[in-house]
Parts: structure tokens; sequence; C-alpha cells
């Protein structure tokens, strides 16, 4: 028979309290609490503070990020502001009763004729248009080219011009080219977007 | 297993009462623990997703802030193409104003085809020295070639044709 | 439980006869694992051990013997052996074996047993379930449990139990043991003297009457013992039973001389058998197969 030799342990009571055992749990306690504190919980306050960081740092970014667009967007705006006239003249389709109206005041149209189109600049459209009048002077010749600056429409007046003297007038032939943005539809639609 | 007892023992604890109240201790104080762990981990979680969320956004709005920048961009060339325009609208004018500003008082222009690189005048001078004297030498400062060709009018006048050619360095597509 | 296995129990098992007999067995897995046996004067004394040992183990079961004289054994579970033989069935608490045959005890008497004591007493045994658990030949055999203030008797016929009785034990008068001390003495010396003074024949007489005092000195309780089964074997025979007893065992705790037997066997014709049981260890395997 093996002889197990037991390790006698004093039992200690003051006002009852059996001492040895209640400071063997205390210290059972305290070493359960630092372990846990060591491996469960410092770990997960790390894992905790490694995430907040790069939280903020993120914010930050993206709070910068936004700043920046916020401010693209304000230049923009202010940009579309300042430039209605020509934007919204790049978008006009030619009306040729519009511009008959507004050729009246410096000439009389006799015909218009629409000929090509092609592509400007990529994003432009360019139509050419062949144009017969009756000026009275020169001047308003030079009055309708001064015009074409304020006109709604993105019009280029170029050569071949033609001045024929007449009886009372004289008679005027010359090309106009209209300019306008090409993918009006898709452009129309981003416009929609923003 | 007979029982022989008149009593039946009631439960005995298998913990003191001072050992339960310990080991209850211990068991709470693990519990808050762990718990306070989950929700520091939670927490994180919560901070990774939204960190996440954050960075995709950035992103996004990064790429409106370049479109934004490209519809800048846009403007400014459809601003420069306007304004391209206008001028050579302008120089357009201005080329004929000054070329019809030319033309001295005696002489009267019956047509005038101006092109590219190419003027062809027809109009009537009193005489050819008028002509000579007075419009040619401005037109030939202007043009590299000049081409006159008189035809005697009855009246003793004289109806000029005049070919004046320029080279173009001009290309169409400005 | 799976902790069944490192639960460490300690059963107690005491009684009063004259004195306090205490054993305390620790087991741990089915196995006991110590004991210890003490023997107390005072109440106190007993008290204050156990106590103790409750306080140190809170599975710790105690149990005794109820040794009061209303207590006995019914040859049946039901109320109506108990109105036959005229027991309050209302006032005993009745413990039913195999449902063939039941001890019965008075309800005060359990009360007051636990009232004596200022602890919780968990296990309470009628007399007769130790004599029950210890019977092997159970056809018409007596069982005499001997304690030193009590005789228990208790009668099988056909595997069960049939009749019960306790008496107890008179105090045996001081003023005559301490005149007997005296006479020891004197006959150490008369004897000495005698061989000289053969003529003394009075002294001789004297002595011979002293020698039979000392006789009478340690036989008395055997008599008693003798009386109480004669009695009882009448009783028996008379409204019990017309089996005849074919054997008597003697179950000792008080340290009575073997010779029993052949007294029992000299005086009524029926073989004897003496066997020492440790009581103490039975009240606790009772409990201990409770659990």
């Amino acid at each position: 028979m093996k002889l197990i030799k037991k390790i006698k342990i004093p039992r200690v009571y003051i006002y009852g309290i059996d001492v040895i055992k209640n400071f063997l749990f205390f210290t059972l306690y305290i070493i359960i609490t630092l372990i846990t504190i060591a491996f469960i919980i410092a770990p997960s306050i790390k894992t905790f503070k490694k995430n907040q960081a790069l939280y903020f740092e993120t914010k930050q970014n993206y709070l910068y990020i936004k700043t920046q667009y916020n401010q693209t967007l304000k230049e923009l705006n202010e940009l579309k502001k300042q430039n209605t006239h020509i934007l919204t003249a790049f978008r006009r389709e030619f009306d040729i009763q519009n511009f008959k109206k507004f050729a009246s005041s410096f000439m009389q149209i006799e015909k218009i004729k629409k000929d090509k189109t092609s592509v400007y600049k990529q994003n432009f459209i360019k139509t050419i248009y062949y144009i017969n009048a009756n000026i009275k002077s020169p001047q308003d010749f030079y009055n309708f080219a001064d015009a074409l600056k304020k006109y709604k429409y993105v019009i280029r007046v170029y050569f071949p011009i033609d001045f024929e003297k007449n009886k009372n007038s004289i008679e005027l032939k010359l090309k106009i080219e209209h300019y306008r943005l090409k993918n009006l539809n898709a452009l129309k639609a981003e416009e929609k977007a923003h | 297993m007979r029982v022989y007892s008149f009593k039946i023992p009631k439960k005995k604890p298998i913990f003191k009462e001072d050992t339960k109240l310990w080991l209850i201790f211990i068991a709470i104080s693990l519990l808050l623990y762990i718990s306070f762990s989950l929700f520091l981990t939670f927490k994180a979680y919560i901070l990774k997703k939204e960190t996440k969320e954050l960075n995709k956004k950035a992103y996004e709005l990064k790429l409106k802030t370049m479109q934004l920048n490209e519809e800048k961009e846009f403007i400014y060339i459809q601003k420069s193409v306007f304004e391209n325009i206008m001028i050579k609208n302008d120089l357009t004018k201005q080329q004929i104003k000054n070329l019809l500003d030319l033309i001295p008082d005696p002489i009267t222009l019956e047509k005038f085809y101006i092109d590219k690189n190419k003027l062809t005048i027809y109009g009537i001078t009193p005489t050819k020295d008028v002509y000579n004297l007075l419009m040619l030498p401005p037109l030939e400062s202007i043009f590299e070639k000049t081409v006159t060709t008189f035809y005697k009018l009855p009246n003793g006048w004289y109806r000029f044709k005049s070919q004046n050619y320029i080279q173009s360095e001009e290309n169409e597509t400005y | 439980m799976f902790l069944e296995k490192f639960i460490k129990r300690d059963f107690i098992s005491f009684y009063k006869d004259k004195k306090y007999f205490l054993l305390i067995q620790t087991l741990k897995n089915k196995k006991i694992i110590s004991e210890e046996r003490k023997e107390f004067e005072e109440k106190k004394e007993l008290e204050k051990f156990i106590k103790e040992k409750i306080t140190q183990n809170p599975q710790t079961y105690t149990s005794t013997i109820l040794f009061t004289l209303n207590q006995g054994v019914i040859e049946s579970c039901n109320k109506k052996e108990y109105l036959k033989k005229d027991i309050d069935y209302e006032n005993v608490k009745i413990v039913c074996i195999d449902n063939k045959y039941s001890f019965y005890a008075s309800v005060y008497d359990i009360i007051r047993l636990q009232e004596e004591y200022r602890f919780e007493i968990d296990f309470i045994y009628s007399v007769f379930a130790v004599i029950d658990y210890l019977a092997k030949e159970r056809k018409n055999i007596i069982y005499v449990l001997v304690f030193k203030s009590y005789i228990i008797l208790l009668t099988y016929e056909n595997f069960i139990p049939k009749y019960s009785d306790i008496k107890e034990i008179e105090e045996k008068d001081e003023i005559d043991e301490i005149e007997e001390i005296d006479d020891l003495d004197l006959i150490d010396d008369s004897l000495d003297s005698s061989i000289e003074n053969i003529e003394d024949i009075d002294e001789i007489e004297e002595i011979e009457n002293i020698e039979e005092k000392l006789n009478n000195l340690t036989t008395g309780i055997e008599v008693e013992i003798l009386n109480f089964i004669k009695t009882s074997l009448k009783e028996y025979y008379k409204n019990y039973s017309n089996e005849f007893i074919e054997k008597i065992i003697i179950l000792d705790t008080a340290g009575i001389d073997v010779a029993i037997t052949n007294l029992i066997e000299d005086e009524i014709l029926i073989p004897a058998e003496y066997q020492n049981p440790d009581i103490l260890q039975i009240i606790n395997r009772l409990s201990i197969e409770s659990i």
C-alpha cells in the first residue's frame, strides 16, 4: 500500500472565519484577475485602440477629401454661373427661324442652306450654313458680326464672304458655322444627376 | 438499498457557505471581465467596419471630385473655344473692315469676294492711276500677289478686277 | 453527477450507553479513507466535536439509534395490523421493509431525540433495524442485542421478524459494591490467616458467602438476559407462534462473558451463539447505503 504523505494545513479561525482558506481564495482571485487582464483584457484593449486610431486617421482623411470635394463643387458652380451664356449657347440646336429673326435687324435673309456637319475638337459639332442676304451697307455686316458676341448661338462668320452691289442694296453671301456640344442627350442626363 | 431510517436527511451542500460565496464572486468577476473584453472586441469590430465604410466613401468622393475637375476642365475648354470663335469673328470683321476702308473715295466697288487666302474685287475707277496710286500699294503691302485687270468702259472709266493672293498659314481646324 | 467521485463525505454514528460512543468515517468515491473512534463522558463534548466536524465539512451525516421502549416491529405494513396490536397508528413513524414487515417508533420520541442534541441528526434508526441488518439466519431464531443499559430482543420466524422487546437494565446499588470490594480485601487477609486457623469455621462460612456474592457480581447481567429471554419465550409461544425456537444469537456490545452461551444452553436447552458486532460501524453502513 502506498504511503501518501498528507500535508497538514492548520485551520486557523479568527472570529469564526477560516483565515487560511479565505486568504487562499483571495490569492486565487487576484491571480485569476491578473491572468484575465494579461491575456484577455489587455489584447482586446490593444485591438480596440489600434482600430480606434485607424478610424480617426481614416476619418481625418475622409474629412479632408470631403472639403476638397466641396471646394471643387463650389468652384464648378461658380464657373457655371459665370459662364452661363457660353454654356447654354453651346447647348442650343440651331433654329433657322430664330437666326432669321436675329439677322433681320442687320440684313434681309433670302436663303439659308445647311451644308455639312462635322465633329470639331472631339466634343463639338460644327454645322455650316450658307446665307444669302441683303444689306444696306457694310456697316450692317460689321454690326452683325459684333452682335454675334451676344447672340445665344455660337456662330462663327467665315470666308468665303461675297459682297455684290445691287441697285439699292448689297447682296451678301457668307458662310456661318454653328457650334454646339456633341452628345447633348448624355450631357443633359449628367446634368440631371448633379 | 433498503431505507431503515425514520428520518430522511435534507440535502447537504457540497461547498461550505464561504466557499460558495468565493466561487460565486470569482465567477461573477470572470463574467464581468469577459463581458468587458467582449464589449471592447465588439466596439473594435464596429470601428473596423466604420473605417471600411469611411474608406469607401472617401474613395467615392475622390472619384466624384475627379469628375468635377473634369467638368471644370471642360468648361474651360468651352470657354476657350467660344472666345476663340469670338476673336476669329472679330478678326474676320476687322479684316473686311480694313480692306473696305482701304478703298479710296473715287473708286466704287461692285463686287467684293473674300476668301481664306484670296480676295477678288470688282470695281470701277475713274483712271488707272487712281487705282494704281491709291489702291494698289496698300493691297500689295497686305497681299503677296496682286493681279489687276482693267477693262475700259464706254464712259472713259475703267472697270478693274483685282485678284489678290496671300499665303495661308492657317489651317482649317482653328 | 460526475463530481460524486471527488466529494468527501463524513459519516458519524453515535449512541449513548452510559457513555457516548462515536465513530466517524470519511468516504471518498464510496471507499472509506479514514476512521476515528471516540468516547465522551459529557454530552457537551460530543456536541462540540460533532459541530466542529459539520462546519469543517458540510457533507457530514450523523446517525444514531433510538433506545426508547415505545418501539417495535410489526409483521406487516398495513394499518390493520397496527390497530390489531393496539398501537396508536397516528402517532408512530413507520419504516416499511420490502413491503413485508415494518419497524415503528413513537413520533414524540423521535422529536425528543432530535431536541436533545444541539446539532441536526440525519439518520435515526430503530434498534431493531440494526438487528435486522445483521440477521443472516431468519428462521425460528432469537437475536439478543446487549448494551450496558439495554437488552433488545428480536425473534424471526420464516424470514420475517415477529416479536420484539426492549428491557432497560437497572442500576446496581453502590453500597453493595463497596462492601464487596471490602470483602475482597478481607478474603485476601482471611485466606492467609485461614491456613493457621482451621478451627475457625465461621470465617470459612463467611468466605463461602463472599464467594457466592462474587459470583453474583459477574453474572448479574447474564441472569437478567437469561430471565428476559425466558419471559420473552413464554410470551412468544403463548401469543405469537407455535414454532419452536431453534437458535439464540447473543449480540454483545457490553463485554459480557462468552460463557453466557453455555448458561443459556444449560438453562433453556436451545443452542446459543455469541457474536461481537460493531454497532457503530453497522449504523454507519446503514446510512452509507442510504445515500
